[in-house]
């Protein structure tokens, strides 16, 4: 059994707050008694403020002494285009690279594709003459004149917010720099993005729709900041207040108003940072993580302690349509369409399928008799006996099962199959898509999952974790307290963090003097801002990551990097390759992007001892669980609050608590650690 | 073997996921833009007797010949393969080939001595050599021209790497570190695949892996006819032009009549011109697949691609037309004549099927090549690259501006960034071409305008730009859209208008320009809608000529409005 640490002692509240689509979510760790406090209230999309504020209702009259928020804001105003009036000046030539994208047609055989409309249309999109070359060269400079034109036509348009993207600020950012202080000097109210601001990185029309989107939210991410700090204010919150980024890390509310685009993705990536404090703090070094919710499964990689990372994330993507892509830090996520909520039917050839279409709240599963007609994962698992009609039905009302049995035995009519198979089939299914999922992050990038621990919650992670060891021969499963607000709780477990990506293609060999440099020049960068946040410079808190390809690929591999070994990287790099592709060669290595990341622990959470349990729990009922053969076994049932640190007991087994349940498979074993969190392995 | 309906979904997923694994990895791990940013491949996965069973697709072109590839290789070697082996084949004439450049690697899967499965990539190699480099371009006259011809010979013999032929390629081609390398990546990516297999047969069983391969080819074929019903019913026919026979002389003639009913899809090419002189002509592979793209675009998007679907589709034409080039005529530019075959199945339905067709597109890939030193770096560079252009409009919609073309699919274009960092161009504008066409109810989307300046030459350009002479055609009195067409400047001032170039020499200082075409109209012009008509001319994506000519509207209010929205930025030149 891994030890963990234990802090006390602690003075006062720390609280995290995660807007989800109905609920927002309360976590407030007490530091006097290291009780973790978990609430509700209900979302208010029209003015998301009201919700945190009902939510922080739930504290009472304890000092907050630090407050982390997770906010659906900025995607909110994305998704419902509720942002600001939004321009773009561009380099001479370039005004429709917004427009014209990438050009692909990734449903290939519907003619007729329509492709993501810009966010900026054309009459708000100006150009002005200026050009800096591919090697960060002043070739023209800065047309003033076009840009006064752009001004005045964006202040008779009323203009709110704009977006500055020349070609090749990558390479050298003057010119964007030089035009948003012109038109911050001309035009003091005006909202101004720059694309080099938010990265260094190449490619026109990404950085372009990075520096849009951002500009877009803007204005109404520095409405929401502003009453989120009059409620603060009002609640004498500490002035320790920040915000999650989709890089699972946080920053304060003056960079949020600066750089809002950072907020996009936060919710699943809350749990993902919960999981990854977790690990570390038991000692696993590599873990994959999978949060079940009620429309989708998500899995995600942890490594050396660290969540995995990507440089680009788009919004409304799917295999269908390409989204609007954003070129920032973003944990690496892989989404599949099944969760409780999703629907089993029979496609067009007669093949029976689960999900990516849920039934959502509304019908919601059949069991809720509000019209659902497919029968849902829910409602294989009620079937089942894996779920007890109750509280986990969100307060639904549950209307037996003799609806659910009628929808199981239709889907299996056409094989003569009885309704007890078809929801063990249906489970299967939604199990073989999250299954995917995890391959996605492990086996399929040459990872032994033997070697990994697979941490699961949300709604639905207990109750699939135990079925997922069959298949993927995982060490153990973990479910740590509080599933269903893990998000939350993992927000307060994250370090300030900022990440700066730079472009810059050059050979590795012969040029290490080079790279240095460059790696230096990032990593100063970050230790100033770490300095200007009130940490130490100790070198510790900085991280240094190399994005490298043989010459003439296009798509790279990431490698930490040893600034005093880069022979050292390479071989790492060689390494990477053959195992995420099943070969290395022996032609020269090209690098391209440069990353640093800075991070810095505000303070740790402490993780408490599981005082909770009784000497020799008892169960508190039997129910008939069908697992797997055809005939249900008489399976004891424990409430989680019931079982002591040290306990262990051996499957079939089903623990329940109020934000979920665990099921325990016939030859499994389970045992309750110093800290709470249940451990399930394949008995031996 | 009868397995129950969700265990065959399991393993259908499993299978399903290892094609999607086998498809990336090729293009996350390929050193040529054709297949990393063009996606310009496919892989697929066969049962032991060359029957598709999963197909991954980055552009439309491939449907149906990574299985040809397969069956192929099972005729010329039968049981004279063994475990490890790996045959590469790029012949146009037979196996599914299109031109010399798409290379198929195939790869036998065996369980227990004997074959359970067979994966294949086809792939198109930066470089088999041929007299031009890039290994296309429209002038070659016959098919030893086009490169090196690789006739389903064994390049890795149980596991071994044939050396020797190694060497022969890598001597016979321009750029063999890439090509070499992107051959690693294939077979590097079939090995994968055949890993995961064997997987999941000791997951699984052989047994039932077997069954859910069958179970797939049955469901395909019993949609086959279920597809038609949602099609009319009738002979509908339609003709249409190729620019030239790629050396200026008149016009091509093509013509299909297409003819549907309860049974059949019937397609017949008869009539249409012989081979011409040029690569344009494509053999049956190309043909086949570009039907099989037209009669997929007519079905729901949701349906399944394997080949059961394509059962009913029958197609007629005599041998040797412009769609069925023999031995030894010369096909290395083959999708103009294969994108033609497609536009004209949906030109002769259009009106038919309005809810999933829309007007004529700019439909050439509009393949052009660049090749010379970087002005910095001094080191040789081949920049090759399709440019979107203009999708016509629809019953319901306007078309869509700046998309890659039918033959094409999930296929990106190069970034300004990238081409001027990597290949040391210079890029002066990326910007919608507004010449005036493509006017209806619904209007033609837009094409393109990408100039390149040329900062150290020379530099060699080949470009073939097809619909150069004749525009995408309009439906229901919607107007014809522009054509495609590269423009060269001289730094002496002369300006060349051309639809194909082969080797071109520019010069420092010398800018070139690819336009491609606005797609066609839908429906009278002058039944626009009016707030659409002031919608259109303030973003520009009209002039006001067209807006006053074309679509009716008064040329006085055209006047005020634009006073009223001011001068900058809001007009465009055209």
């Amino acid at each position: 059994m891994p030890t963990a640490i234990f802090r006390e002692g602690m003075e006062a509240m720390r609280v995290a707050i995660d807007i989800g689509g109905t609920f927002t979510d309360l976590v407030a760790l007490d530091g006097e008694t290291g009780e973790v406090v978990a609430a509700k209230a209900g979302t208010t999309p029209w003015r998301l403020a009201e919700g945190v504020a009902a939510a922080m209702d739930h504290l009472g009259s304890k000092a907050v002494d630090l407050w982390v928020h997770g906010s659906t804001v900025v995607i909110n105003a994305l998704l419902q285009r509720k942002g600001a009036r939004t321009a773009l000046i561009t380099t001479k030539g370039f005004r429709d690279v917004l427009e014209i994208g990438r050009t692909q047609r990734p449903d290939l055989y519907n003619l007729l594709y329509q492709k993501p409309r810009p966010f900026v249309p054309r009459r708000w999109r100006f150009e002005v003459a200026e050009r800096i070359s591919a090697a960060g060269e002043e070739v023209l400079p800065l047309s003033r004149e076009d840009l006064q034109a752009a001004l005045w036509a964006m202040d008779r348009e009323g203009i709110e917010a704009v977006a500055i993207a020349f070609l090749n600020s990558y390479a050298n950012p003057q010119h964007e720099e030089e035009a948003a202080q012109l038109l911050r000097s001309l035009a003091p109210q005006l909202r101004v993005t720059l694309s080099s601001a938010l990265t260094r990185q190449w490619r026109e029309y990404e950085r372009t729709s990075t520096a849009v989107l951002n500009a877009y939210v803007q204005p109404v991410v520095d409405v929401y900041l502003r009453e989120l700090t009059g409620l603060l204010d009002e609640l004498n919150v500490s002035p320790k207040r920040y915000l999650f980024q989709s890089s699972a890390g946080i920053m304060d509310l003056s960079e949020a108003a600066d750089r809002p685009i950072h907020l996009v993705e936060s919710g699943p990536v809350g749990g993902v940072m919960g999981a990854a404090y977790l690990a570390k703090a038991l000692h696993v070094q590599q873990a994959v993580t999978l949060d079940v919710g009620g429309t989708t499964a998500k899995a995600a990689l942890i490594l050396g302690g660290e969540p995995q990372w990507i440089d680009e994330y788009a919004i409304e993507k799917t295999g269908r349509q390409p989204g609007y892509p954003i070129l920032i830090p973003t944990v690496d996520i892989v989404e599949v369409g099944a969760g409780g909520g999703s629907m089993a039917y029979r496609d067009a050839t007669g093949a029976v399928r689960v999900g990516p279409e849920s039934a959502g709240a509304d019908p919601g599963p059949v069991a809720y008799g509000r019209g659902g007609t497919h029968p849902t994962v829910t409602d294989a698992q009620l079937y089942a006996g894996h779920l007890a009609p109750g509280p986990f039905l969100g307060g639904q009302l549950f209307q037996g099962l003799s609806q659910v049995e009628g929808t199981l035995a239709a889907l299996g009519a056409p094989e003569g199959l009885e309704a007890k198979a078809v929801a063990q089939g249906i489970i299967r299914l939604a199990q073989t898509h999250m299954a995917h999922a995890l391959e996605m992050v492990s086996l399929r990038r040459g990872l032994d999952p033997r070697l990994f621990h697979l941490m699961a919650f949300g709604g639905g992670g207990g109750l699939h974790a135990g079925a997922l060891l069959k298949v993927i021969p995982f060490k153990e499963a973990l479910i740590p307290l509080h599933p269903g607000v893990f998000s939350a709780w993992g927000m307060l477990t994250a370090p300030l963090k900022r990440t700066w990506s730079q472009t810059f293609l050059q050979p590795v060999a012969g040029h290490e003097g080079s790279w240095s440099d460059r790696f230096r020049t990032l990593t100063d960068l970050a230790r100033s801002w770490l300095r200007a946040q009130g940490f130490g410079d100790d070198g510790q808190r900085v991280r240094c990551f190399w994005d490298l390809r043989y010459r003439g690929q296009e798509h790279t591999v990431r490698v930490p990097v040893n600034l005093g070994d880069l022979q050292a990287t390479l071989t790492l790099f060689h390494e990477a390759h053959r195992r995420t592709y099943g070969f290395a060669l022996d032609q020269e290595v090209e690098g391209v992007h440069l990353h640093a990341v800075a991070q810095a622990d505000l303070s740790p959470l402490p993780l408490t001892p599981w005082r909770r349990g009784q000497a020799r729990p008892q169960p508190r009922a039997f129910r008939e669980v069908l697992w797997q053969g055809k005939e249900p076994l008489a399976t004891p049932l424990y409430w989680r609050e019931d079982l002591p640190a040290g306990w262990e007991t051996a499957g079939p087994a089903v623990i329940e608590e109020p934000s979920g349940s665990t099921l325990l498979w016939p030859g499994q074993k389970l045992a309750v650690d110093p800290l709470g969190i249940l451990h399930l392995w394949e008995g031996r | 073997m009868e397995i129950d309906p969700f265990t065959r979904e399991v393993v259908k997923a499993a299978l399903e996921a290892l094609g999607e694994q086998m498809f990336w990895s090729v293009a996350r791990t390929s050193q040529s833009p054709i297949i990393y940013e063009v996606l310009d491949y496919a892989t697929g996965l066969t049962d032991g007797e060359g029957n598709l069973i999963t197909q991954g697709n980055g552009v439309t072109g491939f449907l149906g010949t990574v299985a040809s590839a397969v069956k192929e290789t099972i005729l010329r070697y039968g049981k004279d393969l063994q475990p490890g082996d790996v045959i590469a084949g790029n012949d146009p004439y037979v196996g599914g080939g299109t031109h010399l450049s798409d290379v198929s690697l195939v790869m036998p899967y065996f369980v227990g001595g004997h074959i359970l499965a067979f994966g294949a990539v086809k792939a198109h190699w930066p470089e088999v050599g041929g007299a031009s480099a890039g290994s296309f371009a429209h002038d070659t006259p016959d098919i030893f021209a086009e490169g090196l011809q690789l006739p389903f010979v064994k390049l890795v013999e149980g596991g071994r790497l044939q050396e020797g032929l190694l060497k022969i390629i890598a001597t016979n081609v321009r750029t063999p570190e890439a090509t070499l390398g992107d051959f690693q990546a294939q077979w590097a990516a079939l090995r994968q695949a055949g890993a995961r297999l064997e997987e999941l047969v000791a997951q699984y069983g052989e047994e039932t892996l077997q069954a859910a391969m069958e179970d797939i080819l049955r469901r395909g074929r019993a949609m086959a006819l279920r597809a038609l019903e949602e099609l009319p019913k009738g002979v509908f026919q339609a003709e249409d032009f190729m620019d030239d026979d790629g050396f200026g002389r008149d016009p091509i003639p093509i013509r299909v009549r297409v003819t549907i009913d309860a049974k059949r899809f019937t397609v017949d090419f008869t009539g249409s011109s012989p081979a011409v002189k040029s690569s344009l002509n494509t053999t049956w592979a190309g043909l086949e697949a570009a039907c099989r793209t037209a009669y997929r675009a007519l079905l729901p998007p949701d349906y399944p691609a394997n080949e059961g679907i394509f059962a009913p589709l029958e197609i007629i034409c005599p041998p040797g037309t412009v769609f069925t080039a023999q031995r030894p005529t010369p096909v290395s530019t083959y999708w103009e004549a294969s994108d033609h075959a497609t536009d004209l199945i949906l030109k002769a339905l259009a009106e038919a099927i309005p809810h999933r067709l829309p007007a004529g597109h700019h439909l050439s890939v509009c393949g052009t090549i660049l090749a010379g030193r970087h002005a910095r770096t001094g080191e040789p560079f081949i920049l090759v690259e399709p440019q979107a252009g203009g999708w016509g409009a629809s019953r319901d919609l306007d078309g869509v501006h700046a998309l890659v073309p039918v033959g094409d699919g999930d296929t990106y274009n190069i970034p300004a960034e990238v081409v001027e960092a990597r290949y040391g161009l210079e890029v002066l504008e990326l910007a919608l071409d507004l010449r005036p066409g493509g006017a209806g109810r619904r209007r033609g989307g837009r094409g393109i305008r990408k100039t390149l300046r040329i900062p150290r030459g020379p530099v060699l350009l080949t470009a073939t730009l097809g619909r150069h002479r004749i525009p995408p055609w309009g439906v229901a009195g919607g107007q014809p859209g522009t054509t495609n067409g590269v423009e060269i400047r001289r730094r002496d001032g002369t300006v060349s208008w051309k639809g194909k170039v082969a080797r071109e020499v520019l010069d420092t200082g010398d800018e070139v320009t690819f336009r491609t075409g606005t797609g066609g109209g839908y429906g009278d012009p002058k039944a626009r809608e009016e707030e659409l008509l002031w919608e259109d001319l303030r973003d520009g994506y009209i002039s006001v000529e067209e807006a006053v000519e074309m679509y009716g509207l008064p040329p006085a209010a055209v006047e005020d409005r634009m006073k009223e929205w001011g001068q900058s930025g809001m007009a465009d030149r055209h």
